[in-house]
C-alpha cells in the first residue's frame, strides 16, 4: 500500500489518496483531537471507525452504493476503500451538471432504502455525496448506527436539508421534491417522516420558550 | 448619528448608547436579576427590569454625555426572549419614541450578539458560533442571511449547564468569580466517566447528557461528573464546529454570547484554531453577556441601512429566530 497524496482534511479523518495493487484507493484515517479529553477520544474514535465499517457493509447489501471496503485497521482507526471519482452533490448542486431534483431523487432513494433497513446514515450532508456518471455513491458513515425510530429517519432528512440550507437555498423546493419522490419509491413512510422532520426542527428553536414558560404576545 | 438601545429578552436589563463613528460605543449600562433560589420565574424578571429601568437609562445617557434630544433612534431587542421581560423593554422603547419623537428600531437579540462580535474582534468573514443561555448557534452570513450551519436539538449548552449544577446543588449563583460553577466543580475531577455524547451531522443534543449526568451524581463524586460533563458537552460543540469549518472552509472563528467567557472552552477552541490553522476571535467579556450597547450597534447600523420600525409594528417576537432576519445592511 502506498500513499499518493492528502485529498482532505475532515472534520474527524484525514482522507488520503492511496495505491494498493495498482487500484486507486482512499484511505481514511481518523485522527486524534488534541482538545478532547484522550479517554473519550479513543473510545470515539474506534467505535465510529468499527461502525463506519459495518454500516457500509450492511449498506451495500441493501443495495446502496458505496465504496467498497478494502480493509479495515482498527488499531489506527483507518478503513481502505475503493476510490469513488466525480464531483460532491455540493459541487454537483453549484455547476449544475445534472437537474437538482434529478439528484433530489436519488439521494431521497438511497435515504429510504436505508432506512427501510434500519440503517441511518447519520451525516447525510451534500458533501457526503458522490456522483459517479449518473451513479450515486453514498460515503462517509461515520456517525451511522442501527434504528428504526422515526425520530432518527427524521434527523437524516433534516441534516441533509440542513446542508441545501446553509450553502444552497435556492434550490431547496427542487432538490426536496426530488427526495420525496425517490423517498417514497422505497418506503410508504414519507408524510409521517416529514412530520417529524418538522417537528425536529420546530423544536431546538424554541426551547427558551417552552422552559422558562415566555409568553407569546 | 446617536442610537440608543434597549436590551431585555432574559434575566438582563441593559441600555447603551453607540454612534456612527468612533469609538462607535458610547456607553453600556446594565442590571442583572440574579434569582435568589431555583431557576428565573419570568414575571418576577420582568418586575426587576421595570424597576431597574428608569435608572438604567439616565446612567447610560449621563455616561454616554449625550442628551435624549440628541439621540436619533431607539433601538430594542424585539426578540427572542420571554415574553414579559421583553414587554419591559418594547413598552419603554414606544414611551421614549412617542415622547420625544423618535424613530425606533426593532432589533434580533442574536443577531445583535453576533454583530458587537464582529465589531469588537474585527471580524471579516467568520464561521460564528453564539453561545448563550438559550441558544447554542453555528451559523455563517450567506446570502444576505446567518444561515444555521448546526445548532442543538433541544436544549441550549448555556441552559444544560445551569440546570445541571443548580440540580446539584451548586447555584446559584452560577458564576463565581469570572468562573462558571460547572468549572469550579470540574476542577476536583479526577475520573472520566462516559456520558451520552452525542452529535448528529452539524447538530448537537444535550439533554440525554444532561440526564445521564444528574443520574452519575448517586454513585460519582461531584467532580467526576462536572469534569466528565464539561468535557463532552464542549467536545460534542467542537466536533459541530469543526463540521461546519470543513462544509464552510472559513478562516476565522467567531465566538459570541454568554459561554464565550469561559475559560475552559476557550482553551479547547485555542486548540481546535491551532489544528486548522485559523482566527479564533472571541468577543470580550464586556460584550459578552447580553447587553444594551450590542443593541445600540446593530439599531446603529441597521437606521443606517433605512431599516427602521413603525410603533405600530413593535410587538414583540419571542420566538424570532436569527435565521429570520434579513441583513441588509452588510
Ligand atoms: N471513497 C471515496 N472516493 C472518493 N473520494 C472520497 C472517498 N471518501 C472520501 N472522499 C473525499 O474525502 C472527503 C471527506 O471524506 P469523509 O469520509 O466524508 O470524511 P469526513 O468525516 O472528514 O467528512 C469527501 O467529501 C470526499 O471528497
Ligand atoms: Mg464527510
Amino acid at each position: 500500500m502506498e500513499i499518493v497524496r492528502e485529498i482532505s482534511r475532515g472534520a474527524e479523518s484525514v482522507i488520503y489518496e492511496c495505491r494498493l495493487w495498482g487500484l486507486r484507493c482512499i484511505l481514511k484515517k481518523r485522527t486524534r483531537k488534541l482538545y478532547r479529553n484522550p479517554i473519550l477520544d479513543s473510545e470515539l474514535n474506534r467505535e465510529r471507525t468499527k461502525q463506519e465499517a459495518r454500516i457500509m457493509l450492511s449498506s451495500m447489501e441493501a443495495g446502496v452504493n458505496v465504496p467498497a471496503i478494502l480493509d479495515v485497521d482498527l488499531r489506527n482507526f483507518s478503513i481502505y476503500m475503493e476510490y469513488i471519482n466525480g464531483p460532491t452533490v455540493m459541487e454537483a448542486l453549484d455547476s449544475k451538471i445534472m437537474e437538482p431534483e434529478r439528484i433530489g431523487q436519488m439521494v431521497g432513494k438511497f435515504a429510504g432504502r436505508l432506512h427501510s433497513r434500519g440503517l441511518i446514515h447519520g451525516d447525510l450532508n451534500t458533501k457526503n455525496l458522490i456522483l459517479n456518471g449518473n451513479d450515486l455513491f453514498v460515503i462517509d458513515f461515520g456517525l451511522s448506527k442501527h434504528s428504526f425510530e422515526v425520530e432518527d429517519f427524521g434527523v437524516d432528512v433534516h441534516v441533509f436539508l440542513r446542508s441545501l440550507e446553509s450553502v444552497h437555498p435556492g434550490l431547496i423546493e427542487q432538490v426536496m421534491k426530488g427526495f420525496s419522490h425517490g423517498y417514497e419509491e422505497e418506503t410508504r413512510e414519507w408524510v409521517v417522516i416529514w412530520e417529524k422532520v418538522l417537528e425536529i426542527r420546530r423544536r431546538g428553536r424554541y426551547v427558551r420558550e417552552r422552559k422558562t414558560g415566555g409568553g407569546d404576545q | 448619528m446617536f442610537v440608543l438601545g434597549i436590551e431585555s429578552t432574559a434575566h438582563t436589563f441593559g441600555v447603551g448608547v453607540a454612534s456612527d463613528k468612533e469609538p462607535y460605543i458610547l456607553s453600556n449600562v446594565k442590571d442583572t436579576f440574579v434569582p435568589k433560589e431555583g431557576g428565573m420565574r419570568p414575571g418576577e424578571v420582568a418586575k426587576h427590569h421595570a424597576e431597574v429601568a428608569p435608572k438604567i437609562l439616565l446612567e447610560a445617557l449621563k455616561t454616554a454625555k449625550v442628551p435624549m434630544s440628541e439621540i436619533q433612534y431607539v433601538a430594542v431587542a424585539i426578540g427572542p426572549g420571554l415574553g414579559p421581560t421583553l414587554r419591559v423593554g418594547a413598552t419603554l422603547a414606544r414611551a421614549l419614541g412617542l415622547k420625544y419623537g423618535k424613530s425606533l428600531v426593532g432589533v434580533n437579540h442574536g443577531v445583535a450578539h453576533i454583530e458587537i462580535g464582529y465589531w469588537s474582534t474585527n471580524a471579516q468573514d467568520p464561521l460564528v458560533v453564539y453561545l448563550s443561555g438559550g441558544n447554542t448557534v453555528i451559523t455563517t452570513l450567506v446570502k444576505g442571511r446567518f444561515r444555521t450551519f448546526g445548532e442543538t436539538l433541544d436544549i441550549a449548552l448555556g441552559n444544560m449547564l445551569d440546570t445541571f449544577v443548580r440540580e446539584a446543588g451548586l447555584a446559584p449563583p452560577y458564576v463565581a468569580g469570572s468562573k462558571h460553577m460547572i468549572d469550579l466543580c470540574a476542577e476536583e475531577g479526577k475520573e472520566f466517566i462516559s456520558l451520552p455524547y452525542v452529535v448528529k451531522g452539524q447538530d448537537m443534543s444535550y439533554s440525554g447528557m444532561l440526564t445521564a449526568a444528574l443520574k452519575a451524581l448517586q454513585d460519582h463524586p461531584k467532580g467526576d461528573v462536572c469534569f466528565s460533563l464539561r468535557e463532552v458537552a464542549f467536545d460534542a460543540l467542537l466536533e459541530a464546529v469543526e463540521r461546519a469549518l470543513a462544509l464552510t472552509k472559513k478562516k476565522e472563528l467567531l465566538v459570541v454570547g454568554g459561554v464565550a467567557a469561559s475559560q475552559s472552552l476557550r482553551s479547547k477552541l485555542e486548540q481546535l484554531s491551532t489544528d486548522w490553522g485559523i482566527q479564533l476571535k472571541v468577543v470580550p467579556p464586556t460584550y459578552a453577556g447580553d447587553n444594551g450597547a450590542m443593541i445600540a450597534y446593530t439599531g446603529m447600523l441597521m437606521a443606517k441601512s433605512g431599516v427602521t420600525l413603525d410603533i405600530s409594528e413593535s410587538r414583540i417576537r419571542p420566538r424570532w429566530r436569527v435565521d429570520e432576519v434579513d441583513v441588509t445592511w452588510r
